[in-house]
């Protein structure tokens, strides 16, 4: 296929999905029992966006006009607008390299011998394309900083604009977690460290190669034991919310041995040690 | 291949098709959900409990407690006739209860994680128990639903049977979770600060972007197929309108929530914390049937599957089913294997 055929090509699907957003666009007002998501924030934007690259919400991000528009406000709101700006750009310019890495594929794709024939075969296709580039994409940590950052800057566009109120200071019970939280790290590091002199004894009295291998050994048994003992010591838990904040051994981390390959829709079970 | 200008007709009968697509939908309004009949034999503050069925012969079959998650509406275990695991377990001689969360108003923002998973779910546990005269129950947790199960049952364990966890995420860190990589920097208490309770449609909108081509496209191309097809139309108009019915996050658990699990990883850590308690899943000891989906993109089969190396269950069974996070309730195929299969595994352990 040619550059050129190509680019017929993608015009060709470009025409069959603005038809589809027409029909559905048109539809709407009477269609209730169709209840597409509502063009309210940037996630809808990119809920519009079904191909990256190629909707008119990439040519102009939700709200960039009515912020453009928006004159006399603080020095504040301008940062946060300037900040919701740049991140909309920014998640833009992602979407439009998986759009152009789509064609790219998709064009791969049609000079196949088994590529499809008609048209709606081909639309398919593009979606096939337009998921896989998009799941490579979505999935770096590149994307994900995008996606935190344009949530990140539309809530402080809208804090700056009056919307919501900024986070309350910590409450009580907060604290209270926080500090079992930290009960229950200082417990596993202490256990961590007593495994560790535990195996370091060992070490000294096993040959240097050995050694290694012990090192580890040791760690695990440390923690299994504690947790044998935990569970022997445990009373029987008191009512939900009745509970007074207590800190707790760590050693949650079991390894079962023999886990099994699961098949479809088979049951398997583990067998009693 | 024929070149592009060649497909005028194929244009012009998918548009008719579309069309006639449309205009049927348009005219049907919205289909009825549901296919079940029950009854509510508790409200309590923030959820209804819903026991479904009739009959006095409820009382001699095993019962079962389905907790969903507050993401989404739980009817979609009880779409239509046909389509409906609450239906296939009633079937199967179940009892079957589920907790219906009540939407979070603005003077329920600070409902918090325990709320949830230890006080409505306990006020729950302790009605069916009384209902059914017995010290123990059966849970079924599905999705977010499975892990306020499994923070109960590691709290709670003298209460509970055994539990089955459904599609729920565990280990929130797996290298395929993308959900949890995009939320992971997210600032959770400007966010819960500026909108209170958090916005269904919000999350719902990042769900859908999830597989954007693939959901917000293909799926309405898709629609040609079911020009004069009520009932395949009618089954999307259910799906769709599911999938749109968002219910708002209070704001304090989605904080919670998200930032314990999604960005911390506080359950594989044993960090976290609840009631006062630190959740241990070690102390997990009853009979565990962990059902996940294959293909499932928002909670991976890794995610899934990471309890099998932490709960200290020694009957531990795992049903994996080949198909997404939402075809393993509503697909023609799961409701053949899944519920059946859940069904035996609990009257196989009275």
């Amino acid at each position: 296929m040619t550059p050129n055929a190509s680019a017929d090509w993608a015009s060709a699907i470009l025409g069959l999905h603005q038809l589809l957003s027409d029909h559905l666009e048109k539809s709407q007002p009477d269609a209730r029992a169709v209840r597409l998501p509502e063009p309210m924030d940037w996630l809808q934007t990119m809920a519009r966006a079904a191909a990256p690259g190629l909707a008119p919400a990439m040519t102009s991000p939700l709200g960039l006009e009515g912020l453009a528009a928006d004159s006399g406000r603080d020095g504040l709101w301008e940062s946060a607008a300037q900040r919701y700006r740049s991140a909309a750009f920014a998640l833009q310019a992602a979407w439009l390299e998986i759009g152009s890495h789509t064609f790219d594929a998709l064009r791969q794709a049609l000079e196949l011998k088994s590529a499809p024939q008609d048209l709606r075969g081909i639309y398919d296709l593009w979606v096939a394309c337009g998921e896989k580039s998009f799941a490579r994409q979505g999935a770096t940590e590149r994307y994900a900083d995008l996606v935190a950052e344009l949530i990140n800057a539309q809530v402080s566009l809208l804090l700056a604009s009056g919307i919501g109120s900024a986070p309350p200071p910590p409450d009580p019970a907060e604290l209270k977690d926080e500090l079992a939280r930290a009960h229950a790290r200082e417990a596993r590091l202490r256990a961590d460290l007593e495994a560790l002199r535990q195996a370091d004894t060992g070490k000294a009295a096993s040959t240097k190669g050995r050694a290694a291998t012990k090192n580890a050994q040791p760690a695990k048994a440390a923690k299994k034991k504690k947790s044998t003992k935990k569970a022997k010591a445990k009373a029987v838990p008191s009512a939900p919310g009745t509970a007074k904040t207590s800190s707790a051994g760590a050693a949650s981390k079991r390894k079962k041995t023999g886990r099994k390959q699961s098949a479809a829709a088979k049951t398997r079970r583990r067998s009693k040690p | 291949m024929k070149p592009p200008e060649n497909y005028g007709p194929e244009l012009a009968a998918l548009t008719d098709r579309l069309t006639k697509s449309v205009g049927q939908l348009a005219q049907m309004g919205l289909a009825d959900i549901g296919a079940c009949d029950h009854e509510t034999v508790l409200t309590g503050e923030g959820f209804r409990l819903l026991r479904y069925g009739s009959g006095a012969e409820r009382a001699d079959q095993c019962a079962v407690l389905i907790v969903y998650a507050l993401v989404n509406r739980p009817w979609v275990l009880d779409l239509e006739p046909g389509r409906s695991t609450i239906s296939r377990l009633l079937g199967s001689g179940m009892d079957v209860f589920l907790i219906e969360w009540e939407d979070p108003q603005d003077e329920d923002q600070d409902r918090g994680f325990s709320d949830y998973a230890c006080r409505m779910l306990d006020e729950c546990v302790d009605k069916v128990s009384a209902l059914r005269g017995e010290s123990t129950v059966n849970l079924l947790g599905v999705c977010q639903g499975g892990t306020f199960s499994l923070c109960y049952t590691a709290l709670y364990g003298h209460k509970v049977r055994n539990l089955v966890t459904m599609v729920t995420p565990v280990d929130f860190h797996t290298a395929d979770n993308v959900l949890s990589k995009w939320v992971r920097k997210v600032d959770l208490d400007r966010l819960v600060g500026c909108y209170g309770n958090v916005p269904g449609a919000l999350l719902n909108a990042l769900f859908l972007s999830l597989q954007p081509f693939r959901l917000g496209s293909k799926k309405y191309l898709d629609l040609v197929d079911l020009a004069n097809d009520p009932e395949g139309l009618r089954t999307f108009a259910r799906m769709e309108h599911w999938i749109a019915d968002s219910p708002d996050q209070a704001g304090r658990a989605f904080r919670e929530f998200v930032g314990a699990l999604f960005q911390r990883n506080a359950l594989i850590a044993g960090e976290l914390v609840l009631d006062g308690k630190v959740v241990d899943l070690g102390d997990v000891r009853c009979p565990v049937l962990n059902v996940y989906a294959l293909a499932d993109h928002l909670v991976p089969a890794s995610a899934s599957r990471a309890l099998a190396d932490h709960v200290a269950s020694t009957d531990y069974s795992e049903l994996s089913f080949d198909g997404g996070h939402i075809g393993i309730y509503v697909s023609r195929d799961a409701q053949e294997k899944v519920p059946p299969a859940v069904a035996a595994w609990l009257q196989q352990r009275p």
